[in-house]
């Protein structure tokens, strides 16, 4: 288990250089130039070849690429080009912020999601079942610009309930609900639906097995063998779902971000990328490669406890 | 259950790697902030801004929170072109003179007096002498000696401001002499922008690379208090303030405590802020259809101020058929423009008259008359006349050549819905327009290769040269002059004036040059943005301004109830 863990881990390590580097790499390729962008539009070409100069821009790319990496090896990301402060205080509190609105909104999402694609199931071809697969489709097909605003007029605007935009950096106190609550929903509404239709299929396959059958032969009760027997067997490709999703979210929730003024990961580095501030994107898509291959190997040790027959060689 | 490991990492790298396209794929967001594009601007001496400053006897100590629809980027003055950085730091820093309401006439700030010799080479300022940073080191000329140098000599993006300037003097602490190389009328202008504020030299040095971001001491009414990014900048008055230049009713500390500059780059969200209070002011650009809305509200006024910008329609004329005058004469006479203005629009803008807006010198009153105006039937003969025949489909052929032009406008300027109608507009003459938008840096790209088509960008100015010296002379091919368009007299024009110390003549020169180089059709004025602001009625004292599209001058005369 511990050898698996560790060749899994460096193997992991590789993927996310792999990505670096070809971050790097695409950045460059593409057109738009920081320089020119720093200088404005009407700054004359000495002045735009001046400033490419202090930004080290006019080295050869494997020049460029061979610093990045020895400064990456010391831990060093470098300075934002557009702000100019170091990439690593520039990153860390919109890092915070998103991880908090992300783990947020997934356990709503699990919470609710869950027991409502076991309810589906359980009343599967009936009409509750009918109008839960419907509220899924719908809950994945609203935009999350539109379940934002929509809750901020209806909330925030008309019942004053909630702040309309901003955030709090005291998490989980009561105020920081506040301004929470109606960007956790809104990213909730978009994740809840997967979850509740694979919880769904995910028990309908385990509900048919024999195992299910003879637990309830034996006379358990109903809610027993839905959540301990079914539930637990059939949440494998739920919880991998969740990790990939976990990941993806982390990038995801920039309209969201946008909607609510929340200075958020996602925020910071479409920003970046608009502006081409290439130090700033790297450190960005360096957290989440290294977010995205962390939480698919947790996902995979987590199967051991989940279905001791899952044994790691 | 386990997958092989190589098939799980090359999931892994998959995903990581979708995940990092979509990211380098992600749509631009519109950057109100960008130099070429971007910014509402207006023209026309309109409203003036009418300052409620009248009423009431002004409250002390509130907050006043404005909207900050994206980010500044470094406050230090000379790091950035940033329209929303020279919106904040105008209240943190204080340059050596300033311009009036009026846009045109300079005023003492920093400096008490100045003077200019008559030949225009040596330029001499007093300094005020009670004037000190927030940091309680008082201002001294060692200190303005520093702040120029480290502009003209560094890698500032602005520096060109500053060019020509050839010595700098401190003969005693309170006076600063500047040599030049040659006469520029602009000089001064340029000296009351926000770019050239006073540094503290201890400061600075003491900073590092940190100055502009965690250190800022300036001299301006407001200080630094706390800045977390993309979420709020916060200033609060700096009590010894009294240098207020003479175009402040309060020339000493600010009324307000503190000002709250709340990042929303969401204009929905900012709107509903607005009407709830939550924030007070809500700067350009505002969406046509918002303002109108916004008008009807009891809570909030719309405030136009007087600002210099013109958005142009130009030609690429190395790309065929836009090489051809009577092509581009004919193109220019199918494009509606009022009924542009007046649908896409919303009748926010006006009429493009001269390249230089009116109000601001150098305006070309005689431009109108070569302007093409509307009509279709003249556009028509005119192509009938250069041999262009109209084709099975309704495009014009000659020789074969479909009579087609690509068209890559900047994706938001002047608004993509305008350049959708004058692709109709065009069919009405026979004429196909090859629409191909283009987003902030594949703009650049295309300029830079040549490769643009049609094209449109918004010119914010507030002297001649910005956008006269800039567009039209030779020396400014490639770029922005992307027509390219090379007139020996209009450089001549155009050189005379830039270095004449006799403003009417210049004026004059200015004038000329434009009418000149708008016969050839390589460009004509679009239109004429208007800056509007959003302003909660709680907000006393408040007069927008359009000082190199500033809009917030050093909040002194402001309140809140």
């Amino acid at each position: 288990m511990a050898a698996y863990a560790l060749r899994r881990a460096l193997a992991a390590l590789l993927v996310v250089l792999g990505v670096v580097v070809l971050v790097f790499v695409i950045l460059r390729l593409t057109p738009g130039d920081p320089a020119r962008v720093l200088a404005g539009d009407n700054a004359p070409p000495d002045v735009v070849e001046r400033v490419r100069q202090d930004l080290g821009l006019d080295q050869p790319l494997p020049v460029q690429l061979a610093r990045y990496v020895g400064r990456l090896a010391v831990g060093d990301l470098g300075r934002s080009i557009s702000s100019r402060r170091p990439v690593l205080e520039e990153i860390a509190e919109p890092l915070r912020t998103t991880y908090q609105l992300v783990v947020a909104a997934m356990l709503v999402a699990i919470v609710a999601g869950v027991p409502l694609g076991v309810l589906a199931a359980v009343h599967r071809g009936r009409a509750l079942d009918r109008l839960l697969v419907v509220a899924a489709v719908a809950g994945a097909s609203f935009p999350s610009f539109w379940v934002g605003l929509l809750l901020i007029w209806y909330f925030s605007y008309q019942l004053g309930w909630f702040p309309i935009s901003g955030w709090r950096s005291d998490p989980w106190t009561l105020e920081w609900w506040r301004y929470a609550v109606l960007p956790v929903l809104t990213l909730a509404t978009v994740l809840m639906a997967p979850i509740t239709r694979l919880t769904r299929s995910s028990m309908l396959e385990v509900l048919g097995q024999d195992y299910v059958r003879t637990a309830r032969a034996k006379g358990l009760g109903e809610r027993l063998v839905l959540y301990r027997h079914a539930l637990r067997n059939a949440a494998l490709p739920v919880l991998t779902l969740t990790a990939v999703q976990f990941g993806f979210f982390l990038g995801g929730t920039v309209v969201t971000e946008n909607v609510f003024a929340i200075p958020g990961l996602g925020r910071l580095l479409v920003d970046a990328i608009g502006l081409r501030d290439y130090p700033l994107v790297q450190a960005g898509v360096l957290i989440f490669s290294l977010t995205f291959v962390t939480i698919n190997l947790l996902a995979d040790l987590a199967y051991g406890f989940l279905d001791p027959r899952i044994r790691y060689e | 259950m386990p997958q092989p490991l190589r098939s799980r990492i090359l999931r892994a790298t998959a995903l990581a790697v979708a995940l990092a396209f979509a990211f380098a794929c992600a749509p631009q967001q519109p950057q109100p902030d960008h130099p070429s594009g971007g910014e509402t601007g207006a023209s026309a001496p309109s409203s003036a801004g009418g300052a409620p400053a009248a009423q009431g006897t002004p409250k002390r100590d509130g907050t006043l929170v404005i909207a900050l629809p994206a980010e500044t980027g470094s406050l230090d003055p000379q790091a950035t072109t940033s329209l929303n950085a020279q919106r904040v730091r105008e209240q943190m820093f204080d340059s050596l003179l300033a311009a009036d309401w009026d846009l045109k006439t300079l005023l003492p700030s920093l400096a008490e007096s100045w003077q200019v010799s008559p030949d225009g080479l040596t330029y001499t300022f007093k300094l005020r002498q009670d004037v000190k940073f927030h940091s309680g080191k008082p201002l001294t000329s060692e200190d303005v000696r520093y702040t120029f140098d480290r502009w003209r000599n560094g890698a500032s993006p602005t520096r060109w401001l500053i060019a020509g300037v050839t010595g700098i003097e401190t003969p005693d602490p309170y006076t600063v002499v500047l040599t030049v190389s040659e006469p520029n009328p602009d000089l001064l202008y340029n000296l009351a922008r926000s770019e050239a504020s006073i540094l503290n030299q201890a400061s600075v040095e003491a900073a590092g690379a940190d100055f502009g971001t965690r250190v800022i001491d300036g001299t301006g009414p407001f200080k630094l208090k706390e800045w977390s990014v993309k979420n709020q900048i916060v200033l609060e008055r700096f009590d010894d303030y009294h240098w207020a230049p003479p175009s402040y009713q309060n020339r000493g500390p600010a009324y307000l405590k503190e000002i709250v500059w709340k990042s929303l780059p969401e204009e929905t969200t900012r709107l509903l802020e607005l009407e709830t209070g939550g924030v007070q002011i809500v700067p350009p650009r505002i969406s046509f259809h918002e303002i109108d809305r916004l008008k009807g509200l009891r809570d909030v006024e719309v405030m136009d101020y007087p600002l210099g910008s013109t958005v142009i329609i130009g030609f690429n004329t190395r790309l065929a058929p836009a090489d051809d005058p009577e092509v581009r004469h004919a193109v220019l006479m199918g494009i509606d423009v009022q009924r542009i203005i007046d649908q896409v629009l919303y009748g926010h803008a006006d009429y493009g008259v001269s390249l230089v807006a009116p109000g601001v010198d150098g305006f070309c009153a005689p431009c109108k008359d070569v302007i093409p105006s509307y009509d279709p039937a003249r556009a028509r003969q005119i192509l009938d006349d250069d041999g262009w025949r109209p084709g099975p489909d309704g495009i014009r052929v000659k020789d074969g050549q479909r009579l087609s032009l690509l068209a890559t406008p900047y994706t938001t300027v002047p608004y993509p819905e305008a350049y959708t109608v004058i692709q109709a507009q065009l069919r009405e003459i026979g004429v196909n327009l090859d629409l191909q938008p283009a987003e902030t840096s594949k703009i650049f790209e295309l300029y830079q290769r040549g490769a643009h088509g049609i094209w449109s960008t918004s010119i914010p100015h507030d002297r001649p040269y910005q956008a006269v010296f800039n567009f039209l002379h030779s020396s400014s091919i490639p770029s922005p002059n992307r027509f390219p368009y090379r007139n020996a007299e209009v450089d001549r024009l155009i050189d005379e004036a830039r270095t004449s110390m006799d403003p009417a003549k210049a004026n004059e020169d200015w004038a000329k040059a434009q009418y000149i180089a708008l016969q050839s059709y390589v460009f004509r004025p679009f239109f004429h943005e208007r800056g509007e602001v959003a302003v909660h009625r709680k907000v006393h004292g408040f007069r927008p301004y359009g000082y190199v599209n500033s809009v917030f001058q050093k909040m002194t005369d402001t309140w809140v109830e």
